[in-house]
């Protein structure tokens, strides 16, 4: 046997006195401590942010076009607006020239 | 199939509690301090010491294997201590060889090899316990006590050198 399996030989574990754990256990009082229980941390899986980042664009996208399309209503209307106003001096002017 | 399931279950919820902890890890925890200390009254202080800290930091703890590196490191620091509350160190090149004669076989050997240890100065000491008795490696023993590898091994190999010497002298050549 070399020295290291002699020293492992000698170092052997000892058991502690008779009644030590139970003396220990009562020292330390009538609480059943545990472990602490971990609270759950939500678990994400690999396709979590590729799904996050596609829904964000689809919603930016999806805001983008009905913006756009509300600015295009804006614009017909105005342009609706104006040939009502020209329409309308065109009326005017017509009726001064025929009253004359 | 479940019944046994639920069996298990139960056990390894015992085994987590406090009691189940002590009962399960107090031969490691007191062989540690009594190997160190070479006082089985000192060592039975150190080790409830140790447990009663234990049940104050469970909650901070997360697993068995946590609960075991806690324990070592715990006690090497608390064994080491209580030597320095107890008594001066002696230093190994200081210490008389073992007496008994060569041909009193291994348990005397054992016993001279224990004498020896124990009058290495502490963090030696401390790494040759945790090394032969506790099995850990060099990584392990540095991370319980706080020193750098290069330290333990270099604690490991001179007090093996110096071990063999001593005990060379006394019971002839030692293989290593």
């Amino acid at each position: 046997m070399n020295l290291e399996d002699q020293l492992k030989e000698a170092l052997r574990r000892e058991e502690p006195p008779e009644g030590f754990a139970e003396r220990v256990i009562r020292q330390a009082g009538p609480a059943r401590a545990q472990f602490r229980e971990k609270p759950r941390k939500p678990r994400f899986r690999w396709w979590t942010w590729p799904a996050v980042a596609t829904v964000a664009a689809t919603m930016a996208m999806s805001v983008a076009v009905e913006y756009r399309r509300a600015q295009e209503a804006e614009a017909g209307r105005q342009a609706i607006l104006a040939i009502q106003i020209v329409a309308e001096e065109l009326n005017m002017a017509q009726n001064e020239v025929l009253n004359k | 199939m479940r019944e046994l399931l639920e069996a298990r279950r139960e056990d390894t919820l015992a085994e987590d509690t406090f009691a189940g902890l002590v009962r399960r890890h107090q031969a490691m925890v007191f062989s540690v301090a009594y190997s160190f200390l070479r006082d089985r009254a000192a060592a039975e202080e150190v080790a409830q010491d140790v447990f009663l800290a234990l049940h104050r930091a469970l909650e901070t703890l997360e697993s068995p294997a946590h609960v075991v590196n806690w324990l070592r490191r715990v006690t090497a620091h608390r064994s080491i201590d209580r030597q320095r509350r107890a008594r001066p160190l002696w230093a190994l090149e200081d210490v008389q060889e073992p007496a008994a004669p060569a041909s009193t076989g291994d348990l005397l050997l054992a016993e001279a090899l224990r004498r020896l240890i124990g009058t290495l100065p502490e963090q030696p000491r401390m790494v040759m316990i945790l090394r032969y008795q506790e099995d850990m490696d060099a990584a392990e023993i540095g991370e319980a006590l706080d020193i750098p590898v290069g330290t333990v091994k270099s604690h490991i190999q001179r007090s093996l050198k110096l071990l063999r010497e001593k005990l060379s002298r006394k019971y002839g050549e030692i293989s290593i």
